[in-house]
């Protein structure tokens, strides 16, 4: 019984990485630039076909296929920016929607032509490492997930509390025109904004990838999730989107394990919606509300 | 702002005519088939979308069958020609397919579909329209169970699966204790449910865990399924889903005989569970090994014009195609298309003992064959037939 319990904390704690990686980015870019990018299940699926390349294809170690497809993946962040975000910057509200959703189905289906709809298996060298502690069994792949997404949490918080940039986005995140009138370069936060979370994107489909499938329909999957992850934690909260995605990673491998599997995901919108009720603001809103 | 609205409303309103418009362009006109027309039928299938891999199987199927009819003379000198219509596995979709089908292009029969969702959707098109159809691979039993008298299956449903699937177990092995993974779907639980029954008919017991389509991660399942230690895992889902089933089985250790149905035996499921397939059995309806000289000839024919071995989806269309071609031929000259459609319908009922690439197919009243399907066991990446051993 012990056992089982702490098999399904561990179950949930990787399920809980995996929405935390690409909860990140999203809640990042919403944060920061004020953006609802309904494009970033797809830049995760892109991630993932790019490190499946660099690591199936080119034969590379998957640090370097992981390090690869975030930078490659940065420069699509970019270019997304340039082309879409920034002429709809000025734009109601509704356009950027349609234009990220649009985005979304373009890309969605851009894969699809190219690498056909059918899943791949995206094996690593860590894949068929088989751990087992008391009883408790995982893979290497799996742990990996876990700490890399504990260091890109560590490094992501010291990039936006301790940098110069941080400050930067900081400030644009708290008053765009104020930021501006202090001499930073709006376009130049938003361009490296979007690289970062489109980087983010990456390393979550190049780390979740291997435990499961790769395929262009995987973005359009994942988000449904990510976004309840999302707005649990508060819109544009990291922090809160962190603490959120391990308690749905949690709640769901418990509801399956102790009650029953069909209520695995009702679990999670059934949260969701109380929380919408109860505080609309998300679990962890209060902490960063710093608008002046 | 206002010019803005106004603009937007204006194509709003340009768009809904342009769907008023398209709708209309669908109205049928009754001709009469001319004695040496061809006979147009329609094949409605996912050839786009998540499942388009299949789809390009019926396909194919569709193609080499109708190839060899009409080089051997066509039906009573009539050829034959396959209107394609991609229905995305979309059930609105597939509905329009059949309208479009049945009433502007007069087909005068349909084949399809893949899922048993779009199938069920396309049924009341095609009771409206008299039109008959048969279903060579969507296997929910409602299909046949829900007294549409013009829909004719030559696939086993999912109980028939069921029961042969258990049958082998409970007469080769010891196992009794089961645990079942299903899709939570018309597929998935219907499944579940007649291997359920079974284990409770024919004693021992199960536990039953669930997923969603497109799902990822089953730890939590499986953990549960662990700790109950069963003989035996039925998997009642895709390929998609079962093969990372497979490989979190063993990842998580879990030592029990894995079991099942329909798509986990295909070689794309082979590859996508990379070797934690190894030992695996499952229910086929289609063997390319198959010792019947039917599906040996078909096998031969199929690999020399597309340059691949056939699916299950391939044969049972195929085999479909050739049960229609049958039917027809027993038919006298009928005045129109509505008659010909009627006439059709009662001779497909009539279809007894057709020899075909699955083994023979007999309809039963409600248009259902009862089909016998093999049991393999992976093994290496390939296929052994466990069942029929002879």
């Amino acid at each position: 019984m012990l056992q089982e319990f702490i098999q399904q904390i561990v179950n949930g704690l990787v399920l809980g990485s995996t929405y935390t990686l690409i909860a990140l980015g999203l809640t990042m870019i919403y944060g920061i630039l004020g953006i609802v990018n309904w494009a970033h299940g797809e830049l995760y699926m892109l991630g993932a076909f790019a490190g499946l390349y660099l690591a199936v294809v080119l034969k590379l170690p998957f640090i370097v296929a992981l390090l690869g497809a975030m930078i490659i993946l940065a420069v699509c962040g970019m270019l997304l920016e340039r082309l879409v975000f920034r002429p709809l910057r000025q734009a109601p509200e509704l356009n950027m929607i349609i234009g990220t959703l649009g985005i979304s189905i373009f890309l969605m289906n851009t894969a699809i032509v190219l690498f056909s709809p059918n899943p791949l298996s995206f094996p690593t060298e860590y894949s068929n490492e088989y751990l087992s502690f008391l009883g408790i069994a995982i893979t290497m792949q799996r742990l990996l997930v876990f700490f890399i997404t504990v260091v890109l949490i560590a490094l992501l918080n010291y990039l936006i509390k301790y940098t110069e940039l941080g400050k930067a986005m900081r400030a644009c995140e708290q008053n765009p025109d104020a930021a501006r009138l202090m001499g930073i370069d709006i376009n130049r936060i938003s361009l490296v904004t979007c690289a970062i979370g489109a980087a983010l994107a990456a390393a979550a489909g190049v780390l979740v990838g291997p435990i499961f499938l790769v395929s262009p329909q995987m973005g359009l999957l994942a988000i449904a999730k990510v976004f309840a992850v999302v707005i649990l934690g508060g819109m544009g909260n990291v922090e809160g989107a962190i603490w959120s995605a391990f308690i749905l990673g949690l709640a769901e491998s418990l509801t399956a394990g102790f009650f029953s599997s069909d209520y695995k995901d009702i679990i999670t919108f059934f949260i969701l919606i109380a929380v919408l009720i109860f505080r609309p603001q998300g679990l962890f809103g209060n902490n960063v509300i710093e608008k002046v | 702002m206002r010019q803005k609205k106004t603009k937007f409303l204006l194509a709003v309103l340009a768009g809904v005519l342009a769907a008023i418009l398209l709708a209309a362009g669908c109205g049928s006109s009754g001709n009469q088939p001319a004695k040496k027309d061809p006979i147009k039928f329609g094949v409605i299938g996912p050839y786009t979308g998540p499942n388009a891999k299949p789809g390009m199987s019926m396909k194919q199927g569709v193609q080499l069958a109708v190839e060899e009819i009409n080089k051997a003379g066509g039906v009573k000198g009539r050829m034959l020609e396959p209107l394609f219509e991609d229905d995305a596995s979309v059930p609105a979709q597939s509905v329009s397919a059949t309208e479009k089908l049945v009433t502007k292009d007069e087909v005068a029969f349909l084949i399809g579909t893949f899922n048993s969702a779009t199938t069920l959707a396309d049924m009341k098109v095609i009771e409206r329209e008299k039109t008959p159809m048969l279903v060579p691979i969507a296997v929910a039993i409602e299909i046949t169970e829900s007294g549409n008298k013009w829909v004719f299956r030559n696939a086993a449903t999912n109980p028939m699966q069921a029961e042969q699937l258990m049958n082998y177990i409970y007469s080769q092995t010891k196992q009794r204790k089961f645990a079942i993974v299903h899709e939570n779907t018309d597929y998935g639980k219907g499944l579940m449910n007649a291997v359920k029954a079974y284990v409770a008919a024919k004693g021992g017991e199960a536990i039953a865990e669930s997923y969603s389509i497109g799902d990822t991660d089953f730890y939590a399942q499986l953990t549960k399924i662990k700790n109950y230690q069963p003989d035996g895992i039925i998997i009642c889902g895709n390929l998609s889903e079962g093969s990372q089933i497979t490989r979190q089985v063993k990842e998580l250790g879990i030592k029990a005989q894995l079991y099942g149905f329909g798509g986990l035996s295909s070689f794309d499921f082979n590859k996508l569970a990379a070797g934690t397939n190894e030992g695996l059995i499952a229910t086929s309806y289609f063997e390319s090994t198959s010792p019947n000289p039917l599906a040996q000839n078909f096998v031969k024919a199929y690999k020399e014009k597309f340059n691949v071995e056939p699916d299950m989806f391939a044969a049972a269309i195929y085999e479909a195609v050739y049960i229609a071609k049958e039917s027809m031929e027993k038919m006298g000259e009928q005045k129109d298309m509505a008659a010909f459609r009627a006439a059709l319908r009662d001779a497909l009922a009539k279809t007894k003992d057709m020899p075909g690439v699955q083994g023979p197919t007999t309809f039963d009243a409600k248009g259902q064959a009862v089909k016998q399907v093999m049991i393999v066991q992976w093994h290496n990446g390939q296929k052994k037939i466990l069942f029929p051993d002879k």
